[in-house]
């Protein structure tokens, strides 16, 4: 299902961005591929168990 | 004088030692060719006419007096835009920063021309503030591509890359937050390495997405990769990301070879390419299986995550960084540039947060792919690189599309990743693949990349410019 765009324009104003029509046809197309990459996480359930690690783990990686 | 535009550092640093060739001279054949070349390509933005040749005149006469700093002394480079350069305007491709200039120069630069004795010709453009694939800058002029100037080079390190092909510099440095060393090195024909998350520093490099960002280099040759990151690697105790490692020295054992390692190839990568980048591909495997190279193929199924996570991560970053312009000046970015940050400052927290759980089972699964084979390896771009379009900024969104999910799963995984050359296209345009290693295996990644060198698959004699 595609984003509105009334949706995407009412969402940027509560952001306090002034967004054109032209602006909001690309965020459209944006998220559209976004949203087409997020179906595929319904492929991998045990994603969800994941920990969350809001970047590569250095130490991690420096002990790797 | 000689002709040094093709000649690599590993060549000019002997003559420079030796004094056989002078700086001086050296930089300015590298003014005047930028002179001769720049206004079609769009390669720098910024070049330094006068610094760069008082530079030059000091390494001339610190090597005269005995006081040789290795491989780099003397050595024209570019340093792209998106790096802080002491007294010398630091755009990031973006009218934003059009009047910025830094107080500090990043570890990175400095490491490179200070401590190692190169000289910086200039900065170099890229795609507007580094968001984009495919190097559209509509503030300091679309880069092209010297192989065929109708054709784009790729992004955001585009300037970097048309400097190499050119022959306007035997070494630049570049960034990488979804591909913008890579893309650009493959579409180049030139050699581009993003290393190991937080081995190089990324203080100073002017943010675009802080937790996929690297700083790295691109060179025609991988020994002058070596000699890049013997000096720009390093702990910064002002970069939170940083890894207090140990840096070998990359230039040792460069010849070792790749008899013996498994390279293996997701299907993941086979998927989806140009004919003729397969088939490209397809040759380049024989060739590494010619040199020794034992090849695999693996099934890593969470790269299919790679798109949504990155996507999401980079934009949501990014957008939280600019959203104050977004607010108070959204003309100041590129057409582009400005949805895809507006894109990120509407993405919701639970996108982002299944950004980072999809972003840690990935790197569990390459983690455990390099269990089973040493190398990793697939295409850089997966397409034939592209003419301009008349709507440059959705085709900017179509390159977008079509190379990230290829490139960003090392950014993600925050392995290293090095781009090499793999031949032209039918159009004579270059195509490229890469390598990913475990983390922190950069000397075996340049060992790598070194053995396929000597297949010889770029010959610059055929650049166009």
């Amino acid at each position: 299902m595609e984003y509105d765009k009334d949706f995407l324009k009412k969402q940027l104003a509560l952001q306090k961005i002034n967004a054109t029509d032209e602006d909001i046809a690309y965020v459209q197309r944006v998220l559209g591929i976004i949203q087409r990459g997020e179906e595929l996480l319904e492929d991998f359930p045990e994603i969800e168990e994941e920990d969350v690690i809001l970047a590569v783990d250095k130490e991690e990686l420096a002990n790797d | 004088m000689t002709n040094y535009a093709y000649y690599s550092v590993t060549e000019l640093a002997p003559l420079i030692e030796s004094g056989e060739v002078s700086p001086v001279e050296l930089t300015q054949q590298f003014l005047d060719r930028i002179k001769e070349k720049n206004d079609t390509l769009n390669a720098f933005i910024t070049v330094l006419e006068d610094e760069a040749l008082e530079n030059a005149k000091k390494a001339e006469e610190d090597i005269k007096n005995g006081n040789y700093k290795g491989p780099l002394h003397g050595i024209p480079i570019g340093i792209k835009d998106d790096f802080e350069t002491k007294g010398v305007r630091s755009t990031s491709g973006t009218p934003l920063f059009d009047d910025y200039i830094p107080e500090q120069s990043s570890p990175v630069a400095t490491k490179l021309t200070e401590d190692s004795g190169a000289i910086m010709l200039g900065k170099l453009n890229l795609h507007s503030l580094g968001p984009g694939s495919a190097g559209f800058n509509p503030t300091y002029g679309h880069t092209r591509n010297p192989w065929n100037t109708d054709h784009i080079i790729g992004g955001s390190s585009s300037g970097s890359a048309a400097t190499l092909a050119a022959g306007l510099a035997p070494l630049v440095t570049g960034s990488d937050m979804w591909g913008s060393l890579r893309v650009p090195a493959a579409m180049a024909g030139v050699y581009g390495f993003k290393p190991t998350n937080g081995l190089t520093s990324s203080t100073g490099k002017i943010p675009t997405s802080e937790t996929l960002d690297s700083t790295g280099a691109m060179a025609r040759s991988v020994k002058d990769l070596a000699i890049a990151f013997n000096s720009a690697a390093g702990y910064d105790p002002d970069d939170h990301k940083s890894l207090d490692v140990e840096i070998p020295d990359y230039t040792d054992d460069l010849d070792k070879g790749i008899k013996g390692l498994t390279i293996g190839i997701p299907s993941y990568y086979r998927e989806g390419l140009d004919s003729e980048v397969e088939n490209l591909f397809d040759e380049s495997v024989e060739k590494l299986k010619n040199l020794g190279a034992e090849i695999k193929d693996i099934e890593i199924p969470e790269l299919n995550t790679a798109k949504f996570a990155g996507l999401t991560t980079a934009l949501s970053e990014a957008g939280a960084n600019y959203l104050n312009s977004l607010r108070s000046e959204p003309e100041t970015h590129a057409q582009d540039v400005r949805a895809l940050l507006m894109t990120g400052s509407i993405l919701t927290g639970t996108q982002y947060i299944r950004a980072q759980k999809a972003r840690r089972s990935l790197t569990n699964a390459f983690n455990k792919a390099f269990d089973d084979v040493d190398v990793i390896l697939g295409p850089t771009i997966p397409m034939k690189t592209p003419a301009f379009e008349e709507d440059w900024a959705m085709q900017a969104l179509d390159v977008v599309e079509k190379v990230l999910p290829l490139t960003v799963p090392a950014n993600m995984t925050g392995v290293p990743a090095l781009s090499v050359p793999m031949g032209l296209d039918s159009d004579g345009l270059p195509a490229g693949m890469q390598f990913f290693g475990k983390h922190l295996s950069e000397k075996q990644l340049l060992q790598v990349a070194k053995a396929w060198e000597t297949t010889e698959p770029i010959n610059y004699d055929d650049v166009k410019i």
